[in-house]
């Protein structure tokens, strides 16, 4: 009976060994691959989170700059206009102070008219005139290496103009010339200069530029042959004819 | 062991031996070609020691018109152009030449003995015959060391290319001695009043042979040589203005090149001879401008209310210089060919004008006037070193280089009325080249005419 017994026993034992080798291969392995799955998602979700929080930040911060940009842009505009605003001021000071100081000009003289025409004039020849001395016209002079016309030769061409302002079909040719102190080839220019401003000042005067051709002689036709302060004085000038052809 | 050594040493022995036995050769060999021609050119790099020569006055075929006359003129101008170019030195006392070389006409044969006795290390001697109005010069020159001839040339033409014959042996030995061609064929202009107007006239560059080119009766200025020889470019009021004109030396024929109103002039060549910069006043006052030799294709390169006036291209064509009054007064500023690039080149005194480049383009020549003088200086373009050439003798205007670059011509009023003198470029050797009584203005000394 014993022998039976451990029989029964063994295959009790047996039967529940099966039982829980087949409960063990079968049902619980189920559980088990959840909780890789949980695991895996949970993770995912972690991860997802982070790129949303990740992107959640970059947005915000690319919109900063971009709020910061737009403030800078902004205050940039603010200073143009300012700068635009200052600009436009100082335009209409500078004209303001333009137009007082013509004013004042226009009160004291033509200095400033004078000036502006300068660009304009070109010089003009006579190619096929003859032309001859009046003592109507007399020669103003001009200090050395300079151009510019002297408190003396003002009176000088106020009066010829007024001859010329009376006499309004006579036509006239300035000669610009220069002392033989200096190179011939700057004289030449120099004489030019002479010419041409005598001319810009006889127009300032009311004559019309029509009626005045100029021509450098340089140092090469000097009045007086002489080598002395007094004989270069003298050569120095701005002579005037009357085109008779 | 002992077999293989001394064949070895016997072989590097014969080595050795052979070794010295070439270099020996190659030295004698070298030393003989020096003796006949390299040894010249050393002559005149060592130190600049002049060479001595001897020419006496050449031989003239019996019978021949003028021939004494052509016989001394003929040594004259080869000892003249061989004391200009500044490396010889020639024999003065003509009555020994004279001695000797009758002696050699005696024996038949050069007494080479005898001329070295001068002192004298070449010789020149030159035969001339003529034929009908053709006259040929054979020009020899020997060397009296070793007895040899150096150059021998037959040259062929009549009276009015007899000068420039005896220039070409003359650029010929200057350039055998120097590897650099001579200047005895280059020409200068100028202007004088000979007649009462100052008229373009033309010479040999030695002041000999000298032409009136122009017949305007009016003022003709600033003539200047085209690069090729040809023409000359230069201002005349004979249309009652100052305009620019082209004349063909040749023909005499002229052609307007600038004729705007107001100034044309002065005009620098560029250095292709294609392109002319000129000083214009027809937009208000003088500005520089460029425009090809017949006028065509106009451009403004400077723009400013002051006077800009006496441009001068440099001789590379990348440069111009000139003078302006920008800063007050005038002095000498330098540009590109296209007007860029511009900036001041003389600080040193208050009235600078007149620029010429030296033909390697270092140094500029200018005028400045000081203390109611005028005065040539040269300024280093590297060094900005300002060298006055002239001083204490009158005016001196108008500096221009020869195209060796050894001399400069100029006016000066020295004694008296302006006239043509040279000098070397460091200021030294002045003397007058040209005396007309209508006086001598504003030279140009042309290039080197091929």
């Amino acid at each position: 009976m014993v022998k039976n017994n451990v029989k029964y026993l063994l295959a009790i034992m047996f039967i529940v060994f099966s039982v829980s080798v087949f409960i063990n291969s079968c049902a619980p392995k189920k559980p088990k691959v959840d909780q890789t799955a949980i695991m895996r998602e949970q993770q995912r979700a972690a991860e997802e989170a982070r790129l949303k929080a990740e992107e959640e930040e970059r947005r915000k911060f690319e919109e900063a700059i971009k709020i910061e940009q737009e403030r800078k842009a902004a205050e940039e505009e603010e200073k143009r206009k300012f700068e635009e605003a200052m600009k436009a001021e100082q335009k209409r000071k500078a004209a303001e102070e333009a137009r007082l100081k013509a004013e004042e000009e226009g009160k004291r003289g033509i200095e400033e008219e004078k000036l502006k025409e300068e660009e304009e004039i070109k010089p003009q020849i006579a190619r096929e005139a003859e032309v001859k001395v009046v003592p109507q016209l007399d020669d103003i002079h001009f200090d050395f290496d300079k151009s510019d016309i002297r408190t003396d030769a003002r009176e000088i061409l106020q009066k010829n103009a007024d001859w010329l302002q009376n006499n309004p079909d006579i036509k006239i040719q300035i000669e610009g010339h220069c002392d033989e102190r200096g190179t011939a080839e700057y004289n030449l220019a120099l004489g030019e200069r002479r010419a041409m401003s005598t001319k810009k000042y006889l127009i300032s005067l009311g004559i019309s530029a029509d009626r005045i051709y100029t021509i450098s002689y340089g140092e090469e036709l000097p009045i007086d042959p002489n080598h002395s302060e007094d004989s270069w004085a003298k050569n120095r000038r701005a002579h005037f004819l009357v085109i008779t052809k | 062991m002992n077999k293989k050594t001394s064949v070895s040493d016997q072989r590097s022995a014969i080595k050795v031996l052979l070794f010295f036995l070439l270099f020996t050769v190659h030295c004698s060999l070298f030393s003989a070609f020096a003796d006949t021609s390299d040894v010249y050119l050393s002559i005149t790099k060592a130190g600049g020691a002049k060479i001595k020569i001897a020419i006496p006055d050449f031989l003239v075929q019996e019978g021949a018109i003028d021939r004494e006359n052509f016989s001394k003129k003929s040594s004259e101008i080869l000892t003249n152009d061989l004391n200009n170019s500044g490396f010889f030195k020639t024999i003065e006392n003509r009555d020994i030449l004279k001695e000797i070389d009758a002696k050699d006409k005696k024996t038949g044969k050069i007494n080479f003995n005898e001329w070295t006795s001068l002192g004298a290390e070449i010789l020149a001697k030159g035969h001339i015959t003529i034929e009908g109005g053709k006259i040929n010069i054979e020009c020899r020159l020997y060397a009296l060391k070793s007895g040899e001839q150096i150059i021998g040339y037959k040259y062929g033409g009549d009276r009015t290319t007899f000068r420039q014959m005896i220039h070409k042996f003359s650029d010929e030995i200057t350039y055998r001695f120097t590897g650099e061609n001579g200047i005895a064929q280059t020409m200068l202009t100028f202007v004088s009043k000979v007649t009462g107007n100052k008229e373009v006239y033309i010479s040999d560059y030695d002041g000999q042979n000298i032409r009136k080119i122009t017949d305007d009766k009016s003022i003709s200025l600033f003539p200047k040589w085209s690069p090729d020889g040809k023409n000359i470019i230069y201002a005349t009021y004979r249309y009652r203005n100052p305009d620019l004109y082209l004349i063909d030396v040749a023909d005499g024929k002229k052609t307007p090149v600038s004729i705007f109103p107001g100034i044309n002039a002065p005009a620098s060549w560029s250095p292709d001879g294609k392109r002319l910069a000129v000083s214009l006043s027809k937009d208000g006052n003088a500005e520089i401008y460029t425009m090809d030799f017949d006028g065509k294709n106009l451009s403004r390169l400077t723009k400013s209310r002051s006077i800009e006036t006496s441009p001068a291209w440099s001789p590379n064509g990348i440069e111009i210089a000139f003078t302006s009054d920008r800063g007050g007064s005038p002095q000498v500023y330098i540009m590109g060919s296209d007007g860029t690039n511009l900036r001041r080149l003389t600080y040193q005194g208050k009235y600078n004008d007149q620029s010429s480049w030296s033909p390697d383009g270092n140094k500029i020549a200018y005028t400045s006037l000081n203390g109611g003088q005028f005065n040539i200086f040269v300024i280093d373009l590297v060094s900005s070193k300002v060298q006055q050439l002239t001083s204490d003798t009158g005016d001196n205007q108008n500096p221009v280089w020869s195209p060796d670059g050894r001399r400069i011509a100029f006016s000066s009023n020295r004694d008296g009325k302006y006239q043509i003198y040279a000098m070397n470029s460091d200021g030294t050797d002045q003397r007058r080249i040209i005396y007309l009584e209508g006086g001598g203005y504003s030279p140009s000394w042309s290039q080197r005419i091929e």
